[in-house]
């Protein structure tokens, strides 16, 4: 029989600095298992990686599906666990199982413009939707996509090195926020709820996908169903504690949902109607 | 005397075997000074067979309280290894039917559990029928047979002389324990099927239809939970009970990873390592584990995930009591 809860060995080809304000506390790790059989996924699902010793953490994949030499995750250091991951060097192996739960409705999406309102690291579960729209033979699938990236500081845009490519591709746009003015800083600045009503975006055939801190989330769906986006077309993606991942836990258990088999991607109708436990 | 009795002497020479032997290990209710606990028993003249109610379900045959998964070790990770065949015997229909709530939500749907699995398909559970309610118990409530369970897999049933106990097999796996003694060879097993409770008991259920959010106001949670201390007895003596963690003990160049029992009436049973915490307050975790026991699980998998076998009320240092509670919602539901 197999078995979900056996991880891969699996080997860091890579880590990347994130951030750079004062903490430097996220990381991204190209991963690769350690035999080389390849990590296929689905924009949405995740892993759960394992420092033997330490323990096991859920973290959606941040990057493209369609890269099938290695996949990354991205990690904030909040805890035990992400303190020992981030003292990993390339070279280190860890273990890792998945793909688990669900993923975004790709292909439901298809011929609508997209709209990305991402807080913070609540970016890195939606890059590889992102890469997999932008990519070139999936970009004519979709219409116009917006994304409107917030971040506390300049210091704190996720994957800022790649804004560059993703602004070049025909019919996307990219927007950048902080919460304060900083000097120099010719982006915007301000709140993702407040900023979205001065975007002048055309809601009548658009999918707005968001991800971020709770708040951020309740306050950017309120104000796009102000403007008029059924909540029908609004998706966001749940952040649970998760042991198992194979939904027997009981964990991230909210009403008749497990998030890690039902999720973690969840419509905001679908969410509307569950108790609010997450 | 039919062909289905075991007279208590038949069956005492076959617990005395199988304590005996080494390839299986026979679970049964033992006297410790204190409870009448469910272990390991190589002495077959401790074991209790009373209508009495075990302290403790048998669950942890099926789901320790920690089981090793798996080691880690010079680079490599090695799966636990497992290969004991298992009896159970004294269990009572309501643990055996708690036990089809483990095997439905360890492995119905797209994941199986593993380590479940194998020792459900290498254990026989021999449940003895009860001849009286109990105090606390509400199996009849929750609309079971208190003599009978057809989740086991051999089912006794003490007969009106009391010399012995009329046999039922329920599975390929009880056929097969039953046909490898002499002394009941001869035995044809009764065919018999659950009860339903008499009629005039009320039964205790919530309605699938009801969506989850609307029981989360229906009642005064606050009020229902107040004089819980959080301790999380409830979960741990409760035959249905199954949510878990993982856990990771080093030694000098291996490490093991255990599974062990997890409660929901923990605050760090949801706690995010940002800090926050989607179900903060026993109000919360206590509603959760009436309304997982009682509403998800029976949406999800067809079953509640409580068999009125009334340990968590017999058991709580403050007196809470599930029936009272799942009554109350009943009462106010329309």
């Amino acid at each position: 029989m197999n078995n979900p809860y056996l991880p891969v060995k699996t080997e860091i080809i890579d880590i990347v600095q994130e951030t750079f304000s004062d903490e430097l506390d996220v990381k991204t790790f190209k991963l690769r298992a350690a035999d080389g059989t390849p990590m296929v996924f689905l924009p949405g699902q995740f892993v759960e990686f394992s420092v033997p010793g330490i323990g096991e953490c859920p973290f959606g994949f941040a990057s493209s599906p369609l890269e099938k030499g290695y996949y990354e995750i991205t990690v904030k250091r909040t805890g035990k666990v992400t303190d020992m991951i981030h003292s990993l060097r390339i070279g280190d192996f860890v273990w890792i199982r998945g793909p688990f739960g669900n993923t975004f409705p790709l292909e439901g999406m298809e011929g609508s413009d997209l709209f990305f309102v991402a807080g913070g690291l609540g970016l890195a579960p939606l890059r590889p939707f992102i890469l997999y729209a932008l990519d070139g033979q999936n970009r004519s699938k979709y219409g116009k996509i917006n994304m409107l990236l917030a971040a506390r500081t300049s210091k704190d845009h996720i994957f800022a090195y790649e804004y560059g490519e993703w602004k070049a591709t025909a019919d996307t746009a990219v927007d950048l926020t902080i919460d304060n003015p900083e000097p120099g800083w010719n982006e915007k600045v301000g709140f993702p709820h407040n900023l979205v009503k001065e975007m002048k975006l055309d809601f009548s055939n658009m999918y707005a996908i968001l991800c971020g801190p709770p708040v951020m989330i309740k306050a950017v769906q309120a104000s796009l169903t102000e403007l008029g986006l059924p909540i029908e077309r609004l998706y966001t993606t749940l952040e649970m504690r998760m042991t198992c991942g194979v939904g027997k836990c009981g964990k991230c258990n909210i009403g008749k949902q497990y998030v890690c088999v039902d999720g973690p991607v969840f419509g905001m109708a679908e969410l509307a109607k569950m108790p609010t436990e997450y | 005397m039919s062909s289905s009795f075991i007279s208590k002497e038949t069956l005492n020479k076959i617990l005395k075997r199988l304590a005996a032997a080494e390839d299986v290990l026979l679970l049964a209710p033992v006297w410790n000074g204190k409870v009448l606990d469910f272990v390991t028993v190589t002495d077959a003249e401790k074991i209790v067979i009373s209508d009495d109610i075990p302290y403790k379900s048998p669950k942890e045959a099926f789901m320790p309280q920690t089981e090793n998964l798996m080691t880690f070790l010079e680079g490599d990770v090695l799966e636990s290894e497992y290969d004991k065949k298992t009896v159970v015997f004294g269990a009572k229909p309501c643990d055996a039917e708690a036990l089809r709530v483990l095997h439905a939500v360890l492995t119905d749907g797209k994941f199986q559990d593993p380590f479940f699995m194998r020792r459900f398909e290498s254990s026989v559970l021999i449940a003895v029928g009860c001849a009286n309610e109990k105090p606390g118990c509400f199996c009849a409530e929750r609309g079971f047979d208190r003599t009978f369970s057809d989740f086991s897999d051999i089912m006794l049933h003490e007969d009106e002389g009391g010399s012995g106990y009329t046999v039922t097999c329920l599975s390929d796996k009880g056929r097969g324990l039953l046909s490898g003694f002499d002394e009941t060879k001869g035995i044809e097993a009764a065919e018999r099927t659950a009860e339903t409770p008499a009629a005039g008991i009320k039964k205790l259920e919530l309605d699938k239809n009801i969506e989850d959010r609307e029981l989360f106001d229906i009642i005064d949670w606050e009020k229902a939970t107040e004089i819980c201390q959080g301790c999380g007895m409830c979960t741990f003596i409760c035959p249905s009970c199954h949510c878990f963690d993982f856990k990771d003990v080093s030694g000098f160049n291996e490490t093991k990873r255990y599974r062990c029992w997890d409660s929901c009436m923990y605050p760090q049973f949801t706690l995010h390592a940002s800090g926050h915490n989607p179900r903060a307050s026993v109000k919360e975790r206590f509603r959760q584990r009436v309304l997982h026991k009682y509403l998800y699980i029976n949406k999800i998998f067809g079953y509640t995930a409580c068999t009125g076998c009334g340990r968590c009320i017999r058991s709580c240092p403050a007196g809470m009591n599930i029936k009272k509670v799942v009554e109350s919602i009943m009462e106010v539901l329309p």
